[in-house]
C-alpha cells in the first residue's frame, strides 16, 4: 500500500528531513539534526538570569546602611550576569560543539512560529489580565494608599497572582522540555516534579502578597534550570568524544 | 505508463541516491557545516562521503570551501541556489509520486 504523506504538508527546512522517513528507511535513523547538540547553553543563560532576578527581587542588602551600595550591587550582579550569558553563549559552540562534532551554522528561521505566537499571546493575555487586576485593587483603595508593595493587594487577588508566577515558573521549564525536543532526556522529568515541589512549598509556606513570593520562586527556578543546563553539558561533554580523540585511536 | 511511473521516472536522479539524499537533506537546513559535522551525522566513511560530495559540486549543488581555523584545516559546505531549487523540486515530484499511488490505491 502506498505511504500517504499527510495533508496540510508543507515544505519547511525544518520538517522537512523528518518528513522524508516515507522515502528510505537510511533516512529515518540518518537525519537527527536537532538531537544530538543539546548542550545545555539555553538552559544556563536561562538559569543564570533567574537567579540574577531573584538576587534582586530577594532585598539581601536592604539592611545595608547605604542604598547606595545595594544598587551598585544589584547593577553589578545585572550586568556581570548579562556579560556571563553573553560569553556561555558564544564559549560552548566554539569550544565544546566544534571539536566534538564539527562546525555547523543552523539556517536562521523566523521566531513567528505558530508555538511561539502563541506563547506571545498568552504571555500578553497574562500581562493584561494582570495589569486589570492591579488596576481594579487600586481604584478600589482609598485615595490616601498609593503603595502597592507596601499596602499589598487584596488578600484574593495576591494570592492569584502568587499561584499564577508559580505555575509561570514550573511550566516554562515543563514547556521546554516537552516542546523544544527534550523529551529524550527521561531525568528531566525529575527535574520538573522537584521544581513544581519547590514551588509548592513557596506557595504554601510564604505568607504575604506576591512580592514576597517571587524572589523565592525565581531563585529556585534559575537553580533548577541552572543544575539542569549544567548536567545536560556535562553529558554531552561525556557522551561525545572529541574528533581529534577518535582520529588518535 | 501511468502518472505514478511517469513521475518516479522524472525525479532527479542525482538527489535521489539515498547517500546524497542524506547530504542534500542535512544542508537544506543549515547555511553551511564543515566535513568532519556532516560525517557525523551521516553516518558514512570519509571516502564515501567525499565522492558523492565531488559528485553534488560537480552537478553546481553545493559549494565546497577550503579554509583554515587557526591552524586547522576546514572544509566548510553549503548548498548552493541550485541545490536548493533542486532539492524542493526533487521533493515536489516526490510528493506528488506518491499522492498519485495513493488516489488510486
Amino acid at each position: 500500500m502506498p505511504v500517504m504523506i499527510p495533508s496540510g504538508f508543507r515544505l519547511d527546512k525544518r520538517s522537512l528531513p523528518c518528513k522524508l522517513v516515507c522515502v528510505n528507511k537510511d533516512l529515518i535513523d540518518g537525519i537527527k539534526l536537532s538531537k544530538r547538540y543539546d548542550t545545555g547553553g539555553c538552559e544556563l543563560v536561562f538559569g543564570l538570569m533567574c537567579l540574577a532576578f531573584g538576587f534582586i527581587n530577594s532585598n539581601l542588602l536592604d539592611s545595608s546602611a547605604d542604598s547606595k551600595v545595594a544598587e551598585i550591587v544589584n547593577a553589578s550582579v545585572l550586568i556581570g550576569t548579562g556579560a556571563l550569558c553573553y560569553w556561555i553563549v558564544r564559549a560552548i559552540p566554539r569550544y565544546v560543539v566544534w571539536p566534538r562534532m564539527g562546525y555547523f551554522l543552523p539556517q536562521p528561521t523566523t521566531f513567528w512560529r505558530t508555538s511561539n505566537i502563541v506563547l506571545v499571546l498568552v504571555i500578553m493575555a497574562a500581562a493584561i489580565g494582570a495589569a486589570c487586576l492591579v488596576a481594579s485593587a487600586e481604584l478600589k483603595r482609598p485615595a490616601d494608599q498609593f503603595n502597592i508593595a507596601s499596602s499589598g493587594f487584596g488578600h484574593e487577588v495576591s494570592i492569584a497572582c502568587a499561584i499564577a508566577v508559580l505555575v509561570v515558573c514550573a511550566a516554562s521549564y515543563a514547556y521546554w522540555f516537552l516542546l523544544v525536543g527534550k523529551r529524550e532526556c527521561l531525568w528531566k522529568w525529575i527535574v520538573v516534579v522537584l521544581l513544581v515541589a519547590g514551588l509548592l512549598a513557596i506557595g504554601l509556606g510564604v505568607h504575604g502578597n506576591v512580592f514576597k513570593v517571587l524572589a523565592p520562586a525565581a531563585l529556585l527556578t534559575g537553580t533548577a534550570w541552572l543544575i539542569s543546563g549544567a548536567a545536560t553539558l556535562v553529558l554531552y561533554v561525556r557522551d561525545n568524544k572529541r574528533t581529534d580523540e577518535v582520529h588518535h585511536e | 505508463m501511468n502518472e505514478q511511473v511517469r513521475c518516479i521516472n522524472s525525479l532527479n536522479r542525482i538527489i535521489h541516491e539515498p547517500g546524497r539524499l542524506k547530504i542534500v537533506a542535512h544542508l537544506a537546513g543549515l547555511k553551511e557545516c564543515d566535513f568532519i559535522y556532516l560525517l557525523n551525522e551521516i553516518g558514512m566513511s570519509k571516502g564515501n562521503l567525499s565522492t558523492h560530495l565531488t559528485r553534488l559540486e560537480a552537478a553546481g549543488y553545493i559549494q565546497i570551501d577550503k579554509t583554515y581555523r587557526g591552524k586547522t584545516p576546514l572544509t566548510v559546505l553549503r548548498l548552493t541556489e541550485a541545490g536548493h531549487a533542486a532539492f524542493k523540486e526533487y521533493f515536489q515530484t516526490l510528493k506528488t509520486a506518491l499522492n498519485q499511488g495513493a488516489g488510486a490505491g
